[in-house]
């Protein structure tokens, strides 16, 4: 039976909603246990990527030439970002699951579900308060880098920005990962088991099939960690942040679409199917975009301006054949130091690939 | 310029380890796996000349030796400590229902 009160639904200020799940978050312990575990964590990461910055400056006194390799995004950001990526990917659940678990236990849900919102206002509402809390966990970072500065450090705005815009994503996925966790399960505890078997599953791919080919070498680039290391690199991937962005997107739908009590089973699994294979077709296209931008400073993705030039000046075909395994460390090497360089250069010259 | 790449696997070959350059009929092979060799042979193979590196754009590095032992108190108490502070605080004050949420705005 269609509502007589329309307009209140259409009318209803979003204000409230959004205090409401952010005080949810705020007024409960896990968000606070999270950040007082990451200072200590972050803490000591900062102190140890300091002291060995520090060590390999003072042996670049004595050689100059060694200091064109001292890099604060190798040296600093990426291993103080790396104790937040274990806590994100450890702890981050259970702030998140908390958006949605407490109200699904309580029973709490089937009042929310009453408030005059639709169903995707309320689960982007949570997402929007995930969103808050990764950025209240982001203090002690934000703290180091903050230290970093005071200490006289440099900071490349554009490489800091964009690692921290990937791992932003990756809290974001890990977020949407736990909301839909939540929807699913019947309790906090079996929520987070799901969306732990999700991120620490990821790390077994990386263990197990690092360097692999064919199928398996397709399964491991599933891992969420790998999606890190392209931020990591100072290289900003279309491909990476619009996969992301469709992950999200489609973890966060199907948290909605399994989110309201009153609809039938056979309905909320057609609709999985639905958004399962509409986020599917969007991660194939997102795959073939070939799009990327070297942010980092010291341009350690691309070729010296001079050779790119040089490079563009050639119009015949380019065969390379290499005679390596692709699980070879000689091969990783060749991709990134020749291969991938040769790939960004003709890409940005405009020529086929 | 179209590039094609193609990889052998097979560890047993005498061939191992190289990587072969085919460009405008002529060919050459390298192990290395650094650019540094890579586009000298490249250019090579194209007939053209090296360019000349441009003086001043190289990266300079940013060398520091700091004392990181200043942090250590600002993440071990100041930071943990000040958190503590702001949750407590926080748990004070009640958790308040919007009067949106109440009916004709809690009024009678």
């Amino acid at each position: 039976m269609r509502s007589p009160d329309v307009m209140t639904i259409r009318r209803a200020s979003r204000r409230p909603l959004m205090t409401k799940e952010v005080g949810e978050l705020l007024s409960g312990r896990a968000l606070w246990t999270m950040l007082l575990i990451l200072c200590p964590l972050v803490g000591f990461s900062f102190f140890q990527a300091v002291a060995l910055y520090g060590e390999a400056s003072a042996a670049a006194r004595d050689q100059p030439q060694l200091a064109t390799s001292l890099s604060p995004l190798d040296g600093i950001l990426v291993p103080t970002f790396g104790a937040f990526y274990v806590a994100v990917t450890l702890l981050f659940p259970f702030v998140a699951i908390r958006a949605l678990g407490r109200e699904k236990e309580t029973g709490a849900l089937k009042l929310l579900v009453q408030l005059p919102y639709p169903i995707p206002t309320l689960v982007a509402a949570k997402l929007a308060a995930v969103t808050a809390a990764w950025l209240v966990t982001l203090i002690p970072t934000a703290s180091a880098l903050l230290l970093w500065l005071s200490f006289g450090g440099h900071l490349n705005a554009l490489e800091t920005s964009s690692l921290l815009f990937g791992h932003l994503l990756y809290g974001l996925l890990i977020g949407a990962i736990a909301l839909f966790a939540a929807a699913i399960s019947d309790n906090s505890a079996t929520a987070a088991i799901v969306t732990l078997a999700l991120t620490i599953g990821s790390w077994v791919l990386d263990f197990a099939l690092a360097g692999q080919s064919g199928v398996l070498g397709w399964v491991s680039r599933l891992s969420l960690t790998q999606a890190l290391r392209t931020f990591e690199q100072g290289l900003l991937s279309a491909a990476l942040v619009l996969g992301m962005c469709v992950a999200i997107a489609g973890f966060v739908t199907l948290a909605a679409i399994w989110l309201h009590p009153g609809t039938s089973l056979d309905k909320k699994f057609a609709r999985t199917i639905l958004c399962v294979g509409i986020a599917g077709a969007l991660l194939a296209i997102a795959t073939q975009l070939r799009k990327s931008s070297d942010v980092s400073e010291d341009k350690r993705n691309s070729f010296p301006v001079a050779d790119q030039r040089a490079l563009a000046g050639l119009n015949e075909p380019l065969i390379i054949t290499v005679h390596l395994a692709p699980e070879d460390p000689r091969y990783v090497d060749l991709q990134r130091n020749v291969l991938s360089k040769l790939e960004e250069s003709f890409r940005t010259s405009r020529f086929a690939w | 310029m179209t590039i094609g790449q193609s990889v052998i696997r097979s560890a047993g070959e005498v061939s191992y380890g190289e990587i072969e350059y085919s460009y405008g009929g002529r060919s050459a092979k390298s192990r290395s796996t650094s650019h540094r060799e890579a586009l000298p042979l490249l250019y090579g193979l194209a007939g053209v000349p090296a360019p000349t590196p441009q003086i001043g754009q190289e990266y300079p590095g940013y060398p520091l030796v700091s004392d990181g032992w200043i942090a250590l108190p600002w993440f071990f108490v100041i930071l943990p400590l000040s958190i503590a502070v702001a949750w407590w605080r926080w748990n004070r004050h009640a958790p308040r229902i919007s009067a949106e949420f109440v009916k004709n705005g809690g009024k009678p």
